[in-house]
């Protein structure tokens, strides 16, 4: 981001590269509409690339993009407050997992929808931190800055979070032990 | 937190890979021997490992666009730091001119014949406050309104006389300054009062009774000062005028004022404070900070590659210590990105990690 900051333009696609699926991630599951998850997406990166000159390098980026990206989320979900949230599509065309491991990757795989629809169901403030911290990989003390409620705060959330996840995966006959299990 | 014995948060930490490792350890010690938190840590390993496929990737309409723009800011940053850079190097040179007119001395007290000193040195007792009013004016001019002018105009004769007193012996005596400069300032304000030995110390009624025999007293001193004057800067001679002033038993109780160029331009920008200098130079009046951030604005501007590396680490510093929290923040991180693992941009982290803080 410095780079880009100080005019070197080749430093941009990488930040892109680096950062834009997992805040469309984030973005998808907290507006858990695609089309304006897309336009939130797109207005995320562009104040990106408009505010990189007042960006100062004592924040942290992913702490920046995100704000950016939960706030607009955030308006977006005020200005259609009328409308209703079309519900996330059970297996959507573009599901591609980027996770390394194939075998934990098949098993989240199958475990996909059934954790969607949980994650779909959490109240929005635990939502916003399970996919800060579980898709987006910030970690606590930024998610408080993010979200600009104390860290332990937040951390009772994601407990919370994790907690109805396990739960609803254990309704369904997912065992902790091994979740690509389903418990006899 | 705990709850009952049991670290809620740590266990969520261990799981995350917040924890440190002497703390991982101790958690996951605990864990290890309590079933309960073992059956909280097992549930969210559980969910995390299900979380892998809430991954999407992005769509790429509008990639293009944004990769557009993207360039485009990029080019006006380049454009704002060029011009970012280009205000504080005009000030820097605008600094220069100030000092080097500032620091000319008048053509009659550098230049003027020998027959014009000789009436102030026949002014006997009043000579010593001559001097020092003379050299207290060329100080004053190159203070540029720091301080109210002395009644005696920089111009007048007894600033010449002062001006080509500075001889050999002055050289030794500033050495002497120097190296006890290097001791601290207290044994630098020793080192200004006048030594017993000095031709020009005097009692100035001796002097006078010399004088009065046709000897000139000065002839020696005068000689070793021209042949000084030829090898130093212009500022340097404005520096030796100063000095026996300061050295004279009038100016004997006020501190050392021998400065150089910097210390000369720091007056003239404002700058009024005394201490060491940090290259040896003998009792340096430092410049104001405002002035030698001007100056290493200047400095860099000029400045390629490497060298420039230690000007922004201090310049980084300077901006922090002069509170100007965007610059230095600008600065700091521009050392942190471009000289990554040396001392420097550990040093410019630090003021960013204390710009940082609330």
């Amino acid at each position: 981001m410095h780079r880009f900051r100080v005019g070197d333009g080749a430093a941009f696609p990488a930040l892109v590269e680096r950062h834009r699926a997992r805040v469309f991630a984030f973005v998808l599951r907290l507006t858990q509409d695609r089309g304006r998850a897309e336009d939130v997406l797109q207005e995320t990166w562009l104040r990106v690339v408009r505010g990189a000159a007042g960006w100062q390098p004592t924040a942290r980026f992913t702490t920046w993009v995100y704000t950016i990206a939960r706030n607009l989320c955030l308006d977006s979900l005020r200005r259609d407050q009328h409308r209703a949230a079309d519900p996330l599509p059970g297996d959507p065309p573009d599901a591609g997992s980027a996770w390394s491991d194939p075998e934990r990757g098949a098993r989240a795989a199958e475990l996909r929808p059934l954790l969607e629809s949980a994650v779909a169901a959490l109240p929005p403030e635990q939502r916003e931190v399970f996919l800060l911290r579980e898709v987006a990989g910030v970690p606590f003390k930024e998610i408080a800055r993010v979200t600009g409620a104390p860290e332990p705060t937040v951390k009772s959330r994601m407990r919370y979070a994790l907690e109805a996840l396990r739960a609803h995966l254990g309704r369904a006959g997912v065992d902790s032990e091994s979740p690509g299990r389903t418990a006899s | 937190m705990t709850d009952a014995g049991h670290p809620r948060d740590a266990l969520l930490d261990l799981v995350y890979g917040e924890l440190p490792a002497d703390q991982a350890l101790g958690v996951q010690r605990h864990v290890d021997g309590c079933a309960e938190c073992a059956a909280t840590v097992a549930g969210y390993r559980a969910v995390r490992s299900a979380a892998a496929g809430l991954r999407v990737d992005a769509p790429g309409a509008g990639l293009d666009s944004l990769l557009h723009d993207a360039g485009q800011a990029a080019r006006r940053a380049r454009r704002r730091r060029v011009l970012r850079w280009a205000g504080p190097v005009a000030a820097g040179a605008a600094a220069v001119l100030v000092v080097a007119i500032g620091m000319r001395p008048p053509a009659p007290a550098r230049l003027g014949p020998l027959a014009d000193s000789r009436p102030a040195e026949r002014a006997g007792a009043k000579e010593a406050p001559e001097a020092e009013g003379g050299a207290g004016a060329l100080l004053a001019s190159a203070e540029t309104k720091t301080a109210p002018a002395p009644s005696v105009a920089p111009a007048a004769p007894a600033p010449a006389k002062t001006s080509l007193r500075p001889s050999a012996k002055d050289a030794a005596r500033e050495e002497s300054v120097r190296n006890r400069t290097d001791r601290g300032p207290a044994a630098v304000a020793g080192a200004a009062r006048p030594a017993p030995v000095s031709s020009e110390l005097q009692p100035l009624d001796k002097r006078a009774a010399a004088e009065a025999a046709g000897r000139d007293l000065d002839a020696p001193a005068r000689q070793d000062a021209l042949v000084a004057r030829k090898a130093a800067a212009p500022l340097a001679a404005a520096q030796a005028r100063a000095e026996p002033a300061a050295a004279s038993p009038v100016a004997g109780a006020a501190p050392a004022m021998t400065r150089s160029d910097d210390a000369v331009s720091g007056a003239v920008l404002g700058g009024n404070r005394t201490s060491p200098s940090r290259d040896g130079g003998v009792v340096a009046t430092r410049p104001s900070d405002e002035a030698r951030r001007a100056q290493l604005y200047a400095q860099l501007a000029g400045a390629k590659g490497a060298p420039a590396l230690p000007l922004l680490a201090e310049l980084c510093a300077l901006e922090a210590r002069l509170g100007h929290r965007a610059d230095a923040t600008r600065v700091c991180g521009q050392v942190v990105h471009d000289a990554p693992g040396t001392p420097e941009a550990a040093a410019a982290q630090r003021q960013l990690d204390l710009l940082a803080a609330p």
